[in-house]
């Protein structure tokens, strides 16, 4: 069944227990963790990563933040399924603004665990991440 | 849900969470709904811990155990076989309980201030059959909790 109404599309990381995504267009790479050599990459406040089941795929995904006149990256350590999902607007469901955090939408799912949206900047905040990158 | 408070009695809508009977303003309600599934929010607070979906929104879910001494918080997991979608001022919110009864249209001279229940959120209490309940005063709950912003504005 295809669908018209407008949609938007996510990264979604998913181990299958506390999925969450982020909007894809703010993504600007993936990399195997093993692989990564850039800043150390932080978690989601979410169950630590570092108790999750051997075998799990961890990879840094970098975020492009919105601040004024700078350039700022966030690397974020995901582990589990990456994948993109196209997700009809009307299911991307914005949280009341006294829940409204890091995560700033939530999306349910049929049959799925609910999907998380983070709001890459203020998360960013949350983790207490500096406001531009550091020189090259 | 026509509930509309005549000016010699109040409309008020009897709950249960776990072992706790509670009555809350039947004018507040919105809709009663059976079970659902709530999604905890990383970083909530205990007083509103997550969200449920409800007519293309996330509503806010309202505990009101962190007010109401005895009583356990709802857990992440828990399901509860009603959900009461309420309206208290410009905040929607969602109470979660195990059980609900008919409307009761209480007269003034029925409310007593609180006595026999202990509950800090009671505005009077009520006798009905051998149960004293509190009434729980939904817009002082809000005020609480976060005023206005506590739930998704309509």
């Amino acid at each position: 069944m295809t669908s018209t109404s407008p949609a938007r599309t996510f990264l979604v990381v998913d181990d299958g227990r506390s999925p969450w995504g982020i909007d894809a267009a703010s993504v600007t790479s993936i990399t195997d963790e093993r692989d990564w050599t850039g800043e150390p990459p932080r978690a989601l406040p979410l169950a630590p990563v570092d108790e999750r089941e051997d075998g799990e795929a961890r990879r840094v995904l970098v975020a492009h933040r919105h601040v004024s006149s700078a350039s700022a990256r966030l690397p974020l350590l995901g582990c589990g399924r990456f994948s993109v999902e196209l997700i009809p607007e009307s299911d991307v469901l914005v949280l009341p603004p006294i829940l409204r955090g890091w995560v700033s939408h939530v999306v349910f799912r049929e049959g799925r665990p609910p999907l998380l949206i983070v709001d890459v900047d203020a998360l960013a905040a949350r983790l207490g991440a500096p406001s531009e990158d550091a020189p090259s | 849900m026509s509930t509309r408070t005549e000016s010699h009695g109040r409309s008020l809508l009897p709950i249960q969470i776990q072992s706790n009977w509670l009555m809350i303003d039947a004018d507040c309600v919105r809709e009663v709904l059976g079970s659902r599934t709530w999604v905890p929010i990383p970083g909530a607070s205990v007083e509103v811990p997550g969200v449920i979906p409800w007519r293309g929104r996330a509503v806010a879910v309202l505990d009101l155990a962190p007010f109401l001494p005895g009583m356990a918080r709802i857990g992440a997991r828990e399901q509860r076989a009603r959900t009461v979608v309420l309206q208290v001022g410009d905040s929607l919110l969602a109470l979660l309980v195990d059980a609900a009864r008919e409307v009761q249209e209480i007269p003034n001279a029925q409310l007593r201030p609180p006595h026999a229940t202990h509950q800090p959120l009671a505005s009077f209490e009520v006798t009905l059959g051998e149960t004293v309940m509190p009434v729980i005063d939904l817009h002082a709950t809000v005020s609480r909790v976060g005023g206005a912003s506590a739930g998704e504005r309509t």
